[in-house]
């Protein structure tokens, strides 16, 4: 590889040696089909490996469902404002209903991903929502996810409508017009990126999808060409049935390489192009997060102009509500300072965030777009070397 | 009036009546007719499976090649956009496996473009089929007119033999009876000539038949073998192609591989 994609992912060296190094790795195993008809989910068993000293020990344990997922994320969300939180894979009414294999597999999968990263995140795999999640016993996390679901109905998407009500209404009641937005013209030409780039990954994550059910296709064609040529070959007898016969054999097998490839293309092309497309949209939620905190910051800051004037006025006329309106003052002072703080720490995060995100992405889609083209590869290989061992029968044929 | 005898032949036949001679060699025949039908309803059926199969590389080739223009796409924007220099190495690394996409997309036209002209064989046999029908259809029809010469003549026969041993009876002779036995060994002999012409005929549709058909056999077996390795040669080579632009992905990908877990 290039010296760019070396200096990327060279590894770090550390002066620790490797038995006293940080580590904790997550696995999402075991997927077990549990309840009945509608009210079926599925369990998975999450083992925790790790040295973090704030673990209650080396390794652990436990039984998670999907909700609990959730329940992760939108805590993460609510607490690390300004890191892009992993995503998580979608809530499938229709495929639960279902629950294929691969639907299972697939989930899981992404599920294995999710927690990993956040594992691996310094800042993230700090959170004490994490430890919780990766040690509580069942009863416990069951607690936490139903209060936190009464709370945040559908996490992201409905709090942020209220919220954009809410900074519309105090918009209009400061007097203002339009939404007040940053103008940071190198964000916006992010945001821009952000955007743009959801909608090309989702067209290649369709062909992806597409390409996999040709796969499927052509592997059912060759299935029952096969078949026909073997019935011909019958009907013929002789060297050319006998042809027939051995091509049809051939033409089945490579059918079942094709339902392979198939199957691993939804599994390591498409779905990696999906957690794509869901990484980008979780970078918009916390977009939108941004803007609420610069909103806050604003509105505070107005608002505290108007009280100083306020006090000052008060201050003049040496009224009794000085007092009073003096502490208001201070406590508002404090408030936007907090929230000047909140935002300008969602920036410096962001910041930081957006090239760690760029960097693993190359990385992601490095390995995702390698190992792509072994598979088809691969497969190109083993039809050309299948058909090619008929013809040195069928030069004897004729 | 011929055609009237022989449909009444015809049901004749049908209704288990007199037996013609040529029996025996029917049976023979009609196993050989059964064996063309049945060979008629596997092409047709290969046939069928060859337009599925045809269908189906075509689609392939289609969508391998809106991927690659998905990732064409996207390689541009990153390209344009670019901050950060990892959004120029997976912008290359995009356009690597773009290029591969649209040349297997290109490949797979091209052969299916071939493979269509070797399968047709298949559907041109098909076409050949009508006329081997065409030439059963005409042993049966001058069998049928054999057979109908044949019974006519057995039963004009019969009624010259009552004729004459009525006619015997009669001391002196009988005028107009004598004449009707004349008339009628007439018609005898002039549909003993065209039985005679008849079997002739038939022996030599049938011989005309078996030639036809050892040479239409042996033909097809030809065209098909030669199918069979145009096909065959043709996902060779198409697939080895394939297999080549992905494995330049494979190596140009290399640096990833010991990072994957």
């Amino acid at each position: 590889m290039n010296s760019t994609q070396k200096s990327l992912f060279g590894s770090t060296q550390s002066p620790r040696s490797p038995s006293s190094k940080p580590f904790l790795y997550v696995s999402v195993t075991d997927p077990v089909k549990l309840g009945n008809g509608v009210q079926a989910y599925i369990s998975y068993r999450v083992i925790t490996k790790t040295n973090f000293p704030e673990y209650q020990g080396p390794e652990k344990i436990v039984i998670r469902r999907y909700s609990d997922f959730v329940w992760l994320r939108d805590r993460l969300f609510e607490k690390y404002k300004g890191i892009f939180i992993p995503p998580i894979p979608e809530k499938s009414a229709v495929e639960k209903f279902r629950f294929s294999a691969e639907f299972i597999e697939m989930r899981r999968q992404a599920l294995d991903i999710f927690v990993n990263r956040i594992a691996s995140h310094h800042e993230l795999q700090q959170s004490e929502d994490l430890r919780t999640f990766l040690q509580a016993d069942e009863e416990t996390m069951e607690r936490l996810r139903s209060y936190e679901i009464g709370i945040f109905k559908k996490p992201s998407d409905l709090m942020q409508i209220f919220k954009d009500v809410q900074s519309k209404v105090s918009d209009v009641v400061l007097g203002k017009e339009k939404p007040v937005e940053e103008s940071d013209p190198e964000y916006e030409k992010m945001k821009q990126y952000i955007f743009e780039l959801e909608n090309h990954l989702a067209e290649a994550q369709k062909q992806a999808y597409h390409l996999v059910k040709r796969h499927r296709e052509l592997g059912q064609s060759l299935s029952d060409f096969g078949k026909a040529v073997k019935l011909l070959g019958t009907c013929e007898g002789n060297a050319l049935g006998k042809a027939f016969s051995e091509l049809g054999t051939k033409s089945e097998a490579l059918s079942i390489k094709l339902q392979r490839e198939a199957q691993r293309l939804l599994m390591n092309f498409e779905e990696p192009l999906k957690d794509y497309v869901r990484a980008v949209q979780s970078i918009r939620a916390t977009i939108a997060e941004r803007a609420n905190a610069f909103r806050r910051q604003c509105e505070l800051a107005e608002t505290m102009k108007l009280k100083e004037i306020n006090l000052d006025k008060l201050m003049l006329t040496r009224s009794d509500k000085v007092g009073e309106a003096e502490r208001e003052y201070n406590e508002l002072k404090a408030e936007s300072e907090q929230a000047t703080r909140t935002f300008e720490n969602i920036v410096k995060l962001m910041n930081e965030e957006i090239v760690r995100f760029q960097e693993h992405k190359t990385l992601d889609m490095g390995i995702t777009l390698h190992e792509f083209a072994k598979g088809q590869a691969r497969l190109a290989n083993d039809v050309a070397g299948a058909w090619r061992s008929l013809l040195p029968k069928l030069e004897a044929s004729s | 009036m011929r055609l009237f005898k022989e449909l009444k032949q015809s049901m004749a036949n049908d209704w288990g009546g007199s037996k013609p001679p040529a029996a025996e060699e029917d049976k023979e025949f009609l196993e050989k007719k059964d064996k063309i039908n049945e060979l008629e309803q596997q092409i047709i059926n290969a046939s069928q499976q060859a337009e599925t199969l045809v269908k189906a590389q075509q689609d392939m080739g289609e969508t391998m090649g809106e991927l690659g223009l998905a990732f064409i796409k996207l390689t541009k924007f990153e390209n344009e956009q670019a901050v950060f220099s990892s959004q120029r190495v997976r912008a290359a690394d995009m356009k690597g496996l773009a290029t591969a996409a649209v040349k297997a997309s290109r490949f797979y036209r091209e052969l299916n473009a071939q493979t269509v002209k070797h399968l047709d064989t298949l559907h041109e046999y098909l076409g050949l089929m009508l006329s081997v029908h065409g030439a059963f259809s005409d042993r049966s029809s001058s069998l049928l007119t054999v057979q109908t010469l044949l019974s006519e003549l057995s039963s004009l026969q019969s009624r010259a033999e009552k004729l004459e041993a009525a006619s015997s009876k009669i001391f002196g002779g009988d005028k107009s009876r004598l004449r009707k036995l004349e008339e009628l060994k007439e018609t005898i002999r002039a549909t003993e000539d065209a039985k005679n012409v008849a079997i002739r005929e038939y022996e030599r549709i049938k011989e005309n038949n078996r030639t036809e058909l050892e040479r239409f056999d042996q033909e097809r077996r030809a065209d098909f073998l030669n199918m069979l390795k145009g096909f065959v040669v043709g996902q060779v080579g198409y697939a080895e192609k394939i297999a080549n632009v992905w494995t330049k992905v494979v190596e140009e990908t290399n640096g990833y591989a010991n990072d994957s877990t």
